[in-house]
């Protein structure tokens, strides 16, 4: 195989990671979300505010060498 | 907090002649630090735009020529001193203008979609370590891997703040269309 034939194929599965990370976090914080900013969460069509629980959770605070 | 990073220091001003008062972008402060670590400049961007707003963008000096500028990896094993670096410049700010905010977007690496960017999930998570939610609101919008961080007393004051800013970047940037 190529070179740049598996750069593709690295590069297409990085994708479909992404896509399903994207979707796992989606619904992770839809969970704490009103229905009127579910649907702004799913259509992508403008803000929704960082759910307390998804701040907390996305905080790095254990380990504090990590922040300094 | 205390932010460690690299020095840095006020480069200029610029106003460019289609930007101004008549329009959402007002003008452009200029920085610049040099990495002790790899010996490169950077350069960070802060747009100044209407309802105190503050865009910040930064690239290697080495990319500035580039029109994917934004887009590129280093491989300078960096990201870290960078990003604190451009929340020092936020903080910098923020103490000259207590009513800022401030927007980003973690732009995408070449040959990746612009959905929830690998670049939008690490800003993301350093921006809610180091900006707490007591005096800023955080948005997101995933599609477009954009963040704003709010000034909660400048929301109070308007509440029709996030609006407006997501209709000015609308009429600026076909991005956010």
């Amino acid at each position: 195989m190529g070179t740049m034939s598996k750069i593709q194929e690295l590069r297409a599965r990085r994708r479909v990671y992404q896509a399903q990370k994207t979707k796992e976090y989606k619904q992770r914080i839809a969970a704490y979300l009103s229905d009127a900013d579910k649907r702004i969460l799913f259509s992508g069509e403008g803000f929704i505010r960082v759910p307390e629980e998804e701040a907390k959770r996305e905080k790095i605070d254990v380990y504090p060498y990590l922040i300094q | 907090m205390e932010i460690k990073h690299y020095p840095y220091r006020f480069v200029k001003k610029v106003t460019e002649p289609w930007d101004g008062p008549q329009g959402f972008l007002l003008y452009k402060y200029l920085y610049s630090f040099k990495s002790p670590k790899s010996h490169q400049t950077y350069w960070v961007w802060v747009e100044v735009y209407e309802h105190h707003l503050y865009a910040v963008k930064f690239h290697l000096k080495a990319h500035r020529d580039s029109s994917k500028r934004y887009n590129l990896m280093t491989g300078l094993n960096e990201p870290r001193e960078c990003i604190y670096t451009c929340m020092a410049i936020m903080a910098e700010t923020a103490k000259k203008d207590p009513r800022a905010s401030f927007g980003f977007i973690g732009a995408n690496r070449v040959d990746e979609p612009e959905e929830n960017t690998s670049r939008f999930r690490v800003y993301r998570r350093y921006t809610l370590t180091l900006f707490g939610p007591g005096e800023y609101e955080h948005l997101v919008n995933i599609e477009k891997s954009t963040y704003l961080l709010i000034n909660k007393k400048e929301l109070s004051a308007n509440p029709g703040l996030i609006k407006d800013i997501v209709e000015g970047f609308k009429e600026l940037y076909p991005y956010f269309d």
